[in-house]
């Protein structure tokens, strides 16, 4: 059995990155992924804008509803039920794979090529100092990684008042892409009441998205087809698979899919590693000197517990709690909807009461039209043919708020290993997550703040949905960074290495002791980038 | 086309005409037969003696539908109207029902009528629903 430099578990945001970084310097890396696959649907979306699909599309309700219709949702609201036939792949294998129980919280993991980044919404933000401290990061060294991630993946923003939580310090951006009229009327609204929106702590902006829109590193800019949630074709939007397919094509670089790592064991100055083949599950075995751990925060958990055979500990876990805002801006209703544009987010709106850059509570405003429009139709407490009328006339005035609040450790928030003999592994995590009263009273507070100073906007929340715990999918610190060997089992050193460990890292979230709710994955990739570039020194 | 697929796809016809007011086509029922095989099982009596009323007595349709979205809003019902929907909107003939239009301002009558009509026909449809056991 050949050893190998380093393997990498996981190809998702983090993994990519890691893996990018360890290659680039000429390591022999061996990645282990699930890396399902959509090979059907995106392969079927004709390269044309959403409205001329619609219009001739015959075939357009297999990639838009899937082939067993299961994009499509069924009962209540639930984490990933906006995801498109493409995108389902998301979740293939994830339950068999995954197992989990809770009461209440229902986390989202993937074992996609490409993992959750897949599907991620493309926004970047930067942490601030004080934001990076408290996550147990070196702000002088993530400033240096955020921009080599940023360089990687490219970003297009807007040099406004949101700068300073989205790319603030990073060189490079490109335009944004053309404000969609929706939110320009949120926009100039904002421009007319800045100073004292300011003063309540609220600034508006445009997202740094990463979406090209100018071609950039063999990749070409958006065509603004509207067809986002469908496909990858021009590759204007990154996503892990694109670096990782890049890296396939060098020497130094294999990628094993269907591969579920299960254990590892250190021994004689190496990492022994067990994975599933997840068509047979045959165990496979695998070496290396060094491991990192990249299959996300849940994904690390569960193979660290395992490996260890610890089925009493309780880790601790931090979610950014979520909750939505559907929106009508008046002014907006009634009217049709330019072809080019695109489904990313259009506008993010901070709430930094202190003026601190700390504790900052984050928005992202989002139009509404290539998801369909039965999707809404659902939500609504009419009849069908009614809300038809109704929903076709509000579309273009219709703004979905997503809220994302910052979240920190409390004993209301763990999970822990526990037998499963139906799973592959024998094993399931158990996740239990609530707010205290104290929480759930910033977070309520927080909600009327945001739903104030949309109505002052002219955007009117017609409803408050909160999809429930874990639908945010920003998920961090099962094994906290803490300096030195502390005397917890499950750690990790600032450098990523697990506690009791020689040579074992994590690149994922696993380390980060406090969950800001700004956009999360740009900061994982910057940290992952660090945690490779280490190891390479 | 079997029994089944006949009562499917005739389901599918009366659900159209409701949405949309206009008939449903070949491929539109083919695909609804086809969806509903999966999205209706394993549900409660009750919940299906409610769909099949509304779709032998189609006039009965849009007050039940209006009942059970405040009620009951995954209900057989509600879910069947549900994939019609997703079917009728991913079909290139129907698809300009779904899409956002420019419109008068004196359209905002309609809109309220739509709505006044939609609260009268939820009241209507909580009645039948006592009479429906």
């Amino acid at each position: 059995m050949s050893v190998h430099d380093f393997i990498v578990v996981g190809s998702g945001a983090t993994g990519s990155m890691a893996a990018q970084t360890l290659a680039e310097r000429g390591a022999r890396v061996l990645m282990l992924d699930g890396g399902q696959r959509d090979d059907k649907y995106a392969a079927l979306t004709p390269r044309a804008n959403f409205v001329d699909i619609r219009k001739k599309c015959e075939e357009q309700h297999r990639f838009l509803l899937g082939d067993a219709f299961e994009s499509v949702p069924r009962g209540g609201i639930r984490a990933g039920a906006q995801l498109t036939p493409s995108r389902q792949v998301i979740l293939r294998e994830v339950d068999r794979f995954l197992p989990y129980t809770s009461d209440g919280f229902a986390p989202m993991e993937s074992l996609a090529f490409g993992g959750l980044g897949a599907g991620w919404g493309l926004g970047c933000c930067v942490f601030s100092d004080f934001e990076l401290r408290a996550a147990g990061l070196k702000p002088s060294e993530m400033r240096g990684a955020y921009q080599t991630a940023a360089s990687r993946i490219g970003i297009s923003g807007t040099s406004d008042d949101a700068e300073l939580y989205t790319f603030d310090g990073i060189s490079g951006i490109q335009p944004s892409v053309p404000l969609d009229p929706t939110c320009a009327e949120i926009s100039q609204r904002y421009a007319r009441k800045r100073e004292r929106l300011r003063r309540k702590g609220f600034r508006l902006g445009r997202p740094a998205l990463a979406l090209l829109t100018e071609p950039y590193d063999e990749r070409s800019a958006t065509q603004l087809r509207d067809m986002d949630y469908y496909d990858d074709a021009e590759q204007a939007a990154w996503r892990p698979w694109i670096t990782v397919s890049r890296l396939m094509k060098r020497p130094n670089f294999q990628y094993l899919g269907d591969s579920f790592v299960t254990h590892f064991k250190e021994s004689e100055g190496r990492v022994n590693v067990r994975s599933l083949d997840m068509r047979t599950l045959e165990v496979r075995t695998h070496a290396c000197r060094k491991l990192v751990l990249a299959s996300g925060t849940f994904g690390t958990a569960r193979l660290v517990l395992r490996s260890r055979g610890d089925f009493t500990r309780n880790l601790p876990f931090l979610c950014n709690p979520y909750t939505y805002l559907p929106c009508v801006v008046p002014n907006r209703v009634g009217r049709s909807m330019p072809d080019k544009r695109t489904g990313f987010g259009q506008l993010v709106l901070f709430h930094d009461p202190d003026d601190m850059n700390r504790d900052v509570a984050f928005a992202a405003m989002y139009t509404y039209r290539s998801l369909l429009l039965f999707r809404l139709l659902r939500e609504v407490p009419l009849n069908i043919n009614d809300a038809l009328i109704f929903m076709r006339y509000l579309l273009s005035g219709f703004v979905i708020v997503g809220i994302h609040h910052p979240d920190r450790f409390s004993p209301e928030k763990t999970l822990k290993l526990v037998e499963s003999p139906a799973s592959p592994t024998g094993d399931a995590l158990a996740f239990s997550y609530a707010l205290n009263a104290t929480e759930q009273h910033a977070v309520d507070a927080r909600e009327r703040m945001y739903a104030e100073t949309l109505r002052e906007l002219n955007a009117w929340p017609i409803k408050r949905v909160r999809p429930g715990y874990g639908s945010s999918i920003h998920y961090t610190g099962t094994l906290p960074f803490a300096n030195g060997e502390n005397g917890r089992a499950h750690a990790l050193d600032p450098s990523g290495r697990l506690h009791g460990t020689k040579n074992v890292f994590v690149a994922d979230g696993s380390g980060f002791t406090y969950l800001p709710a700004k956009s999360l994955t740009l900061s994982l990739m910057a940290n992952a980038h660090l945690v490779a570039e280490r190891l390479t020194r | 086309m079997n029994q089944l697929g006949t009562a499917a796809s005739r389901e599918a016809q009366i659900l159209s005409r409701y949405l949309l007011g206009r008939t449903a086509d070949r491929q539109t029922c083919e695909l609804y037969e086809k969806a509903t095989a999966s999205f209706t099982r394993g549900t409660a009596a009750r919940d299906e003696r409610i769909a099949t009323f509304a779709i032998t007595h189609p006039w009965s349709l849009a007050p039940l539908d209006g009942a059970l979205a405040l009620v009951n809003p995954h209900s057989v019902l509600r879910q069947k109207l549900l994939i019609a929907a997703a079917i009728l909107e991913a079909c290139p003939a129907y698809y300009d029902a779904f899409l956002s239009q420019e419109r008068s301002k004196a359209y905002l009558l309609t809109v309220m009528f739509v709505l006044i009509r939609a609260a009268c026909r939820a009241v209507l449809g909580l009645l039948l629903l006592r009479y429906i056991r």
